[in-house]
């Protein structure tokens, strides 16, 4: 017999994680799911996240589960709303002081299994790391070129003012 | 034809001259001069090819690869948006002078326009920013409700505003620049 506030999570590689069902509905996908299914013991595949991927989820969707009411809710506002509301933690910043890799796979997973307070702050983690910074230093940090061919690089000549002065 | 001390044409190129003398010389000279020519034409073309075209597409094709570029698009500009159009459009700005693939996903993007006329920090400041609001409005196209916020010299853009004045839902003026013209005027 399994307990009934507790379900099980098997990971693409078969990792297996014993959840609280109050934190497993923190992802909208799974919260639909378990509803779908009504009361069962069996276990729910996520196919498209890996162990190291999901017990990360894991551990914010645990972590923030005393505020999934709010974001939880209806969306009703849509982006414009989590824009605005989108707070980051220190907690929250400590979370992502990860790889690039394993932070990309987790706002990916976040968006896959629908838990908007993970992919609003996943994102806004990215976007601190790229306020301040110069082209040639954003460049670096995402392992990118400057791909524009002289003709384009004439034209942002002219937005240049735009973007660095003030 | 004397041979000359310094030679930097290959032997099979000098042979054609051989025997030749005065008139015939200088034509053969003056045919080989337009080959020559002709040829450097070719490879200035083809030098110009690989400079705009063929090495911005390789370094395009590298980006691809970039772990951010290989989130789907609609996170890389929920990100973009985070970065502030509202708050720091210096910032936001300067995203789109990254990459063409930043480019080019920003100026698809029109709430990232939106949020960028409603900005809490100075927009419409000078002359030169005339444009870039124009652009914002062309592209935040079909987004409706857009607050739009107008400081410093916004004059200018009154005249070409109301084109999209079914559009705003907010208007915020400051008045700011009023006090500089009185200033220049004392």
């Amino acid at each position: 017999m399994g307990d009934s506030n507790r379900l099980t999570l098997v990971a693409s590689d078969g990792g297996k994680f014993v959840v609280d069902k109050e934190v497993v509905q923190m992802s909208v996908l799974l919260k639909n799911m378990i509803e779908d299914l009504g009361e069962t013991d069996e276990s729910i595949p996520i196919p498209n996240v890996t162990s190291p991927v999901l017990t990360k989820v894991i551990e914010f969707c645990e972590n923030h589960r005393t505020d999934a009411a709010r974001t939880d809710g209806p969306n009703v506002d849509g982006d414009d709303a989590r824009m605005r509301t989108a707070v980051v933690s220190d907690w929250d910043r400590q979370f992502f002081d990860v790889d690039q890799d394993l932070m990309f796979e987790i706002i990916v997973a976040a968006n896959y299994l629908d838990i908007k307070s993970l992919v609003d702050v996943g994102c806004k983690v990215v976007a601190d790391m790229i306020k301040g910074k110069s082209p040639q230093e954003i460049r670096d940090l995402f392992d990118i070129v400057n791909d524009f061919s002289p003709e384009e690089e004439a034209a942002l000549r002219k937005e240049n003012e735009w973007a660095n002065d003030r | 034809m004397e041979k000359s001390s310094v030679q930097a044409l290959p032997q099979d190129h000098l042979e054609r001259f051989q025997g030749l003398r005065s008139s015939e010389l200088q034509t053969s000279a003056l045919v080989a001069l337009n080959e020559y020519e002709e040829k450097a034409r070719e490879y200035q073309e083809k030098l110009r090819e690989l400079r705009e075209h063929y090495i911005p597409e390789v370094k395009s094709i590298y980006n691809s690869g970039a772990l951010i570029n290989q989130l789907p698009i609609e996170l890389i500009i929920h990100i973009f948006r985070f970065v502030g159009p509202r708050t720091s459009p210096a910032d936001a700005i300067r995203l789109t002078h990254i990459c063409r693939l930043w480019r080019l996903l920003i100026h698809q993007a029109p709430t990232f326009w939106s949020d960028l006329l409603d900005a809490e920090d100075v927009l419409a400041r000078t002359w030169h920013d005339n444009a870039m609001v124009l652009a914002a409005f062309d592209r935040s196209e079909p987004v409706t409700q857009i607050g739009f916020s107008m400081y410093g010299s916004f004059l200018p853009l009154l005249e070409t505003v109301p084109v999209h004045a079914s559009r705003i839902s907010t208007l915020w003026l400051d008045a700011a620049v009023i006090e500089e013209q009185d200033r220049t005027r004392s």
